[in-house]
């Protein structure tokens, strides 16, 4: 899935800018990661990206092959191939997450998955990520460790087979062990589907280490101000966002 | 009364004709009661006998219940009340040492609908917890909650939870009055009045689930989350959910 983000001006409900000009291209089977300090808007990003009510899009565009999405609502992206792992997952008591999954997997179906083969693909993520089988019965989130939750997210994203997949600081919250197995299932998944799309967003090299990664991007005051390689991340990791020769660098993304 | 379900301990079912119970219920080798009203006028006095298990469970749909509850030393009673506009007054007695009572009451409401609820602690280490969680379509719907522990009853466990989600547009109102005149109490009280949270509804439709289905689910969590509804319970619960939904 080709994903363009055209010049993209957001705001919040109180009129305040966090996107100024944005734009972004994703071709279909890249990696991108982007970096950038607290606050320069890569949240907001992944939100809008998904069609978040909390922001107005006041300029540019989103498009998927070539077709404007912002007309979508969050669902519909969704049911797209859009797929948005979370900064900070949130728990909904009294609605199990088989329940939910179950309802998620069925919105992207002609005909309803049949409860065996739902356990049996259920199992064997559950497996592929050593999570509990346990987990599943409880309410979403609920009562889930920081780390269970992002795992959690890579659960429903290997069932829900998304075409376009946003990993907000997947890193945070997991141990290093967590943060290499859910790294192998995400690898494996693109190996399995190569036209799928990705978009990183990360503080750390590590997580990149273990993903077939095509470009770096660094974030700054609402756009991208300088493009590179895995090198990039290094660097930022080394010298940080402050330093005098991170600042200011040359727009150079295509 | 459209239908009673009286369970006896060995987990068996009878349904009876009722009117037995008119106005007055002792529980004796009835373990749970199962009873629904639509349309009705409902008086009802239960009785739980001292050290006794006892479970009611309640259906009500544009009804009007006055009900009462008394409980024995040592006993313990669980109430699931599920009500469509359904209006109210209702009381509790905790008149034994450590009798304890567990209500949740979960209602959604297309019209204005008052209901009052009552727990008073009679006797010392006295147990009450409490959850209202009403949804409102239409209409204003007023909570009038009232716990009472009177200055001689120590060691009491008072506890409320009242919550409305309100989807309509008139004011809704939740009026807790604690009259605790024992220093000795543990006494929680929440009481919210709001919509649901737009972070939740985000993050179900970002799996695929389109609006309506996201506010079933959300409203389905809000009343019966944390009910511990047995499977037949729950087909009756959710399906006249689904109901009064689609309208
Ligand atoms: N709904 C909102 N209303 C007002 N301000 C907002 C809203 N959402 C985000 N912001 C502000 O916009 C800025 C960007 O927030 P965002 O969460 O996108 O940052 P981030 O780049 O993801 O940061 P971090 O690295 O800490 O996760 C912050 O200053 C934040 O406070
Ligand atoms: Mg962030």
């Amino acid at each position: 899935m080709k994903i363009e983000i055209n010049n993209l001006t957001v705001v919040t409900k109180d009129k305040k800018e966090i996107l100024k000009d944005f734009s972004l291209t994703i071709k279909a089977g890249e990696v991108h990661a982007l970096m950038g300090p607290n606050g320069t808007g890569k949240s907001t990003l992944s939100k809008v990206l998904l069609g978040s009510p909390e922001y107005e899009v006041v300029k540019g565009d989103i498009l998927v092959d070539g077709k404007s999405i912002l007309k979508l609502s969050t669902d519909e992206r969704a049911k797209l191939g859009f797929f948005l792992s979370f900064q900070s997952p949130i728990s909904i008591e009294g609605v199990t997450n088989t329940e939910f999954l179950k309802t998620a997997i069925n919105t992207r179906r002609e005909e309803a998955i049949g409860l065996f083969p739902f356990m049996q693909e259920m199992r064997q993520a559950l497996k592929d990520l050593h999570m509990d089988e346990d987990m599943m019965l409880r309410s979403i989130n609920q009562d889930f460790s920081g780390g269970e939750r992002k795992k959690n997210e890579i659960l429903q994203m290997k069932l829900l087979q998304p075409s376009f997949i946003i990993l907000d600081e997947l890193d945070s919250g997991l141990d290093v062990d967590s943060l290499r197995i859910c790294c192998e299932n995400i690898a494996t998944y693109l190996k399995e589907h190569p036209k799928t799309s990705v978009l990183v967003i990360t503080h750390y090299p590590r997580i990149l280490e273990y993903l077939p990664l095509n470009y770096v991007h660094r974030m700054q005051a609402g756009r991208i101000v300088e493009t590179g390689d895995f090198s990039l991340a290094q660097k930022i990791e080394k010298e940080g966002y402050l330093s005098e020769n991170a600042i200011g660098g040359v727009v150079s993304h295509e | 009364m459209n239908k009673i379900i009286v369970t006896d301990s060995n987990e068996e079912n009878r349904i009876e004709k009722v009117p037995f119970l008119s106005s007055n219920y002792t529980f004796q080798d009835a373990k749970r009661l199962f009873l629904s009203f639509e349309k009705e006028k409902v008086n009802l006095d239960f009785s739980v006998p001292e050290e006794t298990d006892a479970e009611v469970i309640l259906f009500g749909e544009q009804s009007d219940l006055e009900i009462s509850y008394h409980l024995g030393k040592g006993s313990h009673l669980i109430v699931r009340c599920f009500a469509l506009s359904t209006k109210g007054t209702i009381a509790c007695y905790l008149e034994g040492e450590k009798a304890s009572f567990t209500y949740h009451y979960a209602a959604i409401n297309d019209c204005d609908v008052s209901l009052k609820t009552a727990v008073h602690h009679l006797a010392p280490h006295s147990i009450s917890n409490m959850y209202q969680h009403v949804v409102v379509l239409k209409g204003a719907t007023t909570l009038d909650v009232d716990g009472i522990v009177p200055k001689d009853i120590n060691a009491c466990v008072c506890n409320q939870d009242n919550k409305i989600i309100n989807l309509g547009t008139s004011d809704c109102t939740i009026l807790p009055n604690l009259r605790i005149d024992n220093y000795d109490v543990v006494a929680n009280h929440a009481a919210f009045i709001g919509k649901f949270s737009l972070d939740e509804l985000f993050y179900l439709m970002s799996r695929g689930l389109d609006q309506t289905t996201c506010y079933q689910l959300l409203i389905q969590s809000f009343l019966f989350g944390k009910m511990s509804l047995r499977e037949e319970e729950k087909q009756l619960f959710y399906s006249s959910m689904t109901k009064v939904m689609e309208v």
